[in-house]
């Protein structure tokens, strides 16, 4: 940003967060939720960072159908679009691992990040609002500052201005929509906080590993 | 076409250049003083000194805020005067650091390091994440040439290291609440 009087502020060493609606999303939302309650019905899940919500075992894409395999196609390609391997030799692939979440009233996750992926994304097949705006209903997927609490340790309340000129926070907040994508690195904490609605939120998790070439065929 | 996506890039870490206004007038004596100084203090009182302070004190005024603050501020500042030269460092006490060189241009450069720093390339160290206009790639160290006129300043404890043969100015600035001593 520049302030005309030949001040200016630049924002180095930002962290990336893409968000999208899902083109394809009214097709396969159906089908993914029938999938996802199918699987809730017949597996006790596991627990990891889930508070009260149900989470699926990591085998999404073999249970998962067509639906889930198009999806994870669909984030590869945007690994594909957000990386670039500086050194061009083509001998990197992706590798997705899916699993689903279940939630109602006052489930949340706990601060957690996915050490081992590269990639990590949230598709919301439902958000599980039935269409309201109230801020109330929680539910938020937030991120934190990688440099907290280096950032806040000597003076919590005073703050540099970003580039937008406002006060720089340490957390930022995104309100889930239904056939919404978020993608963001695996070492950006992250958590849920807990949702309040009356409904039924259904999300899917992908985490994205890299495999090296060389390495399969040296194996 | 557009990107069907929105890439956002949070939690950025900022970086102020600005002009030192009639820096003409101080720079010769700004540079003997830095070279005298050798690695020792350099003199406050003077006027090049507070010049380059006075900006400094400026541009914390501008770009910082105290989110808590009711009717009355309940931070000053605090300056204090340094040379920077070769080793790379950081500052843990004050809020923002501000250098400066009177030196003639391509006599010192500034590396600052992201601070995500080691962790974000443990994985696969060649990947490079993409910007928000999908062209250039985001580095992880960031350089900048200093030189006469040009301020910068950034948060005191980013890694950076100033490389060059001639010693530059730092301006350290201190958020002091009201009523609390520098404690330097």
């Amino acid at each position: 940003m520049n302030f005309g009087d030949e001040v200016k502020i630049e924002g180095l060493f930002s962290s990336p967060v893409m968000a999208e609606p899902w083109n394809v999303a009214a097709r396969f939302n159906p089908i993914l939720r029938d999938a996802i309650v199918d699987r809730q019905k017949q597996n006790a899940g596991v627990t990891k960072s889930n508070l009260l919500g149900w989470q699926s075992d990591l085998e999404m894409l073999r249970w998962g159908g067509e639906a889930a395999r198009v999806l994870a196609s669909h984030i590869v390609e945007r690994c594909e679009n957000l990386t670039v391997d500086r050194r061009g030799e083509g001998l990197l692939r992706w590798y997705p691992e899916m699993w689903a979440n279940v939630s109602r009233a006052g489930a949340s996750n706990q601060t957690h990040a996915h050490p081992g992926a590269y990639w990590s994304a949230v598709y919301y097949v439902d958000d599980g609002y039935q269409g309201s705006a109230d801020k109330r209903l929680g539910g938020e997927l937030v991120f934190v500052d990688p440099r907290f609490p280096m950032v806040r340790m000597r003076t919590p309340d005073l703050r540099p201005l970003g580039t937008d000129g406002e006060p720089q926070h340490h957390e930022v907040w995104f309100r889930p929509r239904t056939g919404m994508l978020v993608m963001f690195p695996s070492w950006l904490q992250h958590s849920v906080r807990p949702y309040l609605g009356s409904g039924t939120r259904i999300s899917i998790a992908v985490n994205v590993s890299l495999t090296r070439l060389a390495v399969l065929r040296d194996g | 076409m557009a990107d069907p996506y929105l890439l956002n890039g949070f939690f950025e870490t900022q970086l102020v250049t600005g002009c030192l206004p009639e820096s003409h007038d101080v720079d010769a004596a700004l540079a003997d003083l830095l070279i005298q100084a050798g690695n020792g203090q350099i003199d406050r009182v003077a006027a090049s000194v507070q010049k380059v302070a006075e900006c400094a004190l400026r541009l914390a005024a501008r770009f910082t805020r105290d989110i808590g603050a009711g009717a009355s501020a309940r931070y000053r500042w605090e300056w204090e005067a340094s040379i920077e030269r070769g080793t790379p460092g950081f500052r843990s006490g004050p809020f923002w650091s501000l250098l400066y060189s009177p030196h003639e241009p391509g006599r010192a450069e500034l590396e600052l390091e992201d601070p995500r720093l080691p962790w974000i390339l443990i994985e696969e160290p060649n990947l490079r994440f993409r910007d928000r206009a999908g062209g250039p790639v985001w580095d992880h160290h960031h350089r900048l040439e200093l030189g006469p006129g040009k301020v910068v300043m950034f948060p005191a404890w980013l890694r950076r290291q100033v490389r060059g043969q001639d010693p530059v100015l730092r301006i350290d600035l201190w958020a002091l609440l009201n009523g609390e001593g520098s404690g330097q």
